[in-house]
């Protein structure tokens, strides 16, 4: 039988909380756990309590599941205002951290819906501990939304500069932007690129993410406008870069899954997915 | 808000325990507020809101409980399995934990759209000594139909039209058939108990109330006198905004949280 | 003269979606989602004021994107529902 904790940790100085979904007694080994990031102005229980349904399906499967609001949302601490993708990204990977410091959790699995499934990839792209991604109408990452994405550097300086940005000490100084901006701009890509500090951030991420070693399942709803470029985009940068991936397009379906039908649809697949991730990881 | 502790608690016994926040402000509190969510898409789209009031309203002295009722938001089970008179009884079971825990001061509640009925419902069975309701929900049927429309709406936004009939759909609501509203399953009991009894009405005396119409424009003028009929000595403002529980976006409620606090302090005195 | 029904939607849609801007700045051929940022929610809000403001009501098969595009449709869709 799985049980529910309210939980909270401390990520930057403020207070994030959320659930934690224990799940009933597994085989052997640390159980697979996923962490659930909401949209940009969302909350823990996602659309139509989708979130809540999910953890609870996925915990009966065995995964622990961490349900928490990004500071400045829901019941967390922080100024509504100043949240960014950058402060969800850190918060994300505190949850990490804390799901980790619980207890040993192998596979860490990131569940992200729309912009969350953005930070999802972000996240992953600097933090080796996320292994898998299960991205609902994941939002495209930096060039992705648009503008052609730059040419990556050789794949051995893409390896190098994942090495580093896999340690925590690393991407907290890009988050922070203590990094010296443009040496590490101008060793990742190939040609400096005019935009916001938000886009270029994005785009350092998004190259990151070409080292990403873990899979990722993308679902989408075939009548949302909002993501279809965004699935075409995800699904060509996946194959350019070898990144494990599935597709899935769930018929219809608008971009928040608002039917049960979709909504089943949305979670079982992605069950079924995780069952086969951590099957996977445990050769 | 400095001093302040948030703590996370658990109302009940069993399998089905509630889940809430606890806000404890420093020192002695004044006055204790019971919080009651709205339901359906409401719940998601009003949280940030309703977790600054009650960080305000514990800023200035309140003790504040919020918590979900079963079949929502955190709490146990599926929304299918409950209706109107369970969440009423949660009402109760989270009144009951926040006197306990803050005994001896005043006690009230404060309601957003179907938790505000059934705030001002409770507030004339519980020893309450003021309710406040956002912009409670017209008469249960109506409110069906205002759901219906809203799936029509977001059928044309995914489709291009509307799929679904309204007609077909109140069709099967009434056979006893459980329909889909956009996620949320609406069950046989829930539409039943929802058109049956009026919830947050007749009644004698009342404690202190306010009710607050949230909108462009002032409440249609029927709307109003039901409300006044059923609370003749309410108090009634309109805060103009956008309904903040339907939007997509984050809205900035500070004017009507000040302006409930006030009216609290007020209250209390 | 009459008011046309265009610039009562004007109004309507200002007013009731709170759109910083004057009605007379609203163009009536322009997209109302993609250049003023209506989404769902702001169309329930549109639909409620339409039924309110010009006495219809909305067929459930009247629930068409194509009449709530721009305000020149939405006046096309008034004007046949007023007959």
């Amino acid at each position: 039988m799985t049980t529910e904790q309210a939980i909270c940790f401390e990520n930057d100085g403020e207070t994030l909380r959320g659930i934690l979904h224990l799940p009933a007694r597994t085989a052997s080994g640390p159980p697979p756990g996923v962490v659930f990031l909401h949209g940009w102005s969302g909350c823990r229980l996602g659309p139509h309590r989708m979130f809540v349904k999910a953890a609870r399906r996925f915990a009966a499967q065995g995964w622990m599941c961490l349900r928490f609001d990004f500071r400045g949302r829901g019941e967390s601490d922080g100024a509504s205002d100043r949240t960014t993708i950058h402060s969800m990204i850190s918060d994300t990977h505190g949850a990490i951290e804390f799901l980790r410091a619980r207890q040993t959790v192998r596979p860490v699995v990131l569940l992200g819906i729309c912009s969350g499934g953005k930070v999802a990839v972000a996240a992953a792209a600097s933090d080796a501990r996320a292994e898998g991604l299960v991205l609902w109408s994941a939002e495209p990452l930096g060039g992705l939304g648009g503008r052609p994405i730059r040419a990556g550097r050789s794949a051995r300086v893409l390896r190098e500069y994942a090495h580093k940005l896999a340690r925590p000490e690393t991407w907290r100084k890009l988050l922070r932007l203590q990094v010296h901006g443009k040496l590490v701009g101008k060793a990742i890509l190939q040609a400096e690129t005019p935009d916001r500090a938000e886009r270029r951030d994005e785009d350092r991420l998004l190259e990151a993410f070409r080292a990403f070693g873990g899979r990722a399942l993308f679902v989408y709803g075939g009548n949302d406008p909002d993501t279809k470029r965004a699935a075409h985009t995800y699904r060509r940068f996946c194959r350019e870069n070898s990144i494990a991936h599935q597709f899935h397009e769930i018929a219809e379906s608008n971009h928040s899954f608002y039917s049960l039908a979709w909504e089943h649809e949305a979670i079982e697949r992605s069950a079924a997915w995780l069952a086969r991730l951590h099957a996977w990881s445990r050769t | 808000m400095p001093g302040t502790l948030e703590e996370q608690v658990e109302i009940g016994e069993g399998t089905e325990l509630l889940r809430g926040t606890l806000h404890r402000p420093a020192g002695t509190p004044r006055c204790a507020v019971l919080f009651c969510y709205p339901l359906f898409e409401e719940r998601k789209s009003s949280c940030r809101p309703l977790v600054e009031a009650a960080r305000h309203l514990a800023g200035a002295g309140c003790a504040v409980l919020r918590f979900d009722y079963r079949g929502c938001g955190d709490g146990p089970g599926d929304f299918e399995q409950y209706a109107p008179s369970d969440w009423l009884a949660d009402v109760d079971a989270a009144a009951g934990f926040l006197i306990r825990h803050a005994p001896a001061i005043p006690f009230g509640l404060l309601g957003l759209r179907f938790g505000a009925n059934l705030a001002l419902q409770s507030a004339r069975r519980l020893p309450a000594a003021f309710a406040v309701a956002w912009e409670p929900i017209p008469e249960g049927r109506a409110w069906i139909e205002e759901e219906l429309r809203r799936k029509m709406v977001r059928e044309m936004m995914t489709f291009g039209r509307s799929r679904a009939s309204r007609g077909a759909l109140r069709e099967q609501l009434e056979r006893g058939c459980l329909v889909d509203l956009d996620g949320y399953p609406v069950s046989p009991r829930l539409f039943r108990e929802l058109c049956g009894d009026v919830p947050g009405e007749t009644g004698s005396a009342h404690p202190p109330v306010l009710v607050v119409h949230v909108g462009p424009r002032d409440p249609p003028a029927a709307r109003l006198a039901a409300l006044r009929d059923r609370f003749s000595s309410a108090e009634f403002r309109t805060w103009r905004a956008l309904p903040f529980w339907n939007r997509i976006g984050l809205t900035d409620c500070s004017a009507l949280i000040r302006t409930t606090g006030d009216w609290i302090e007020r209250a209390l005195t | 003269m009459a008011e046309r029904i265009e610039d009562r939607l004007k109004r309507m849609i200002v007013e009731r979606l709170f759109l910083k801007r004057a009605p007379d700045e609203i163009e009536e051929d322009k997209s109302l989602i993609n250049a003023y940022g209506v989404d769902s929610v702001s169309l329930l809000e549109l639909v409620v004021g339409l039924e309110e403001e010009f006495g219809i009501s909305i067929e459930d098969d009247e629930f068409r994107v194509e009449h709530f595009e721009t305000v020149a449709s939405l006046a096309a869709f008034v004007r046949e529902k007023m007959g």
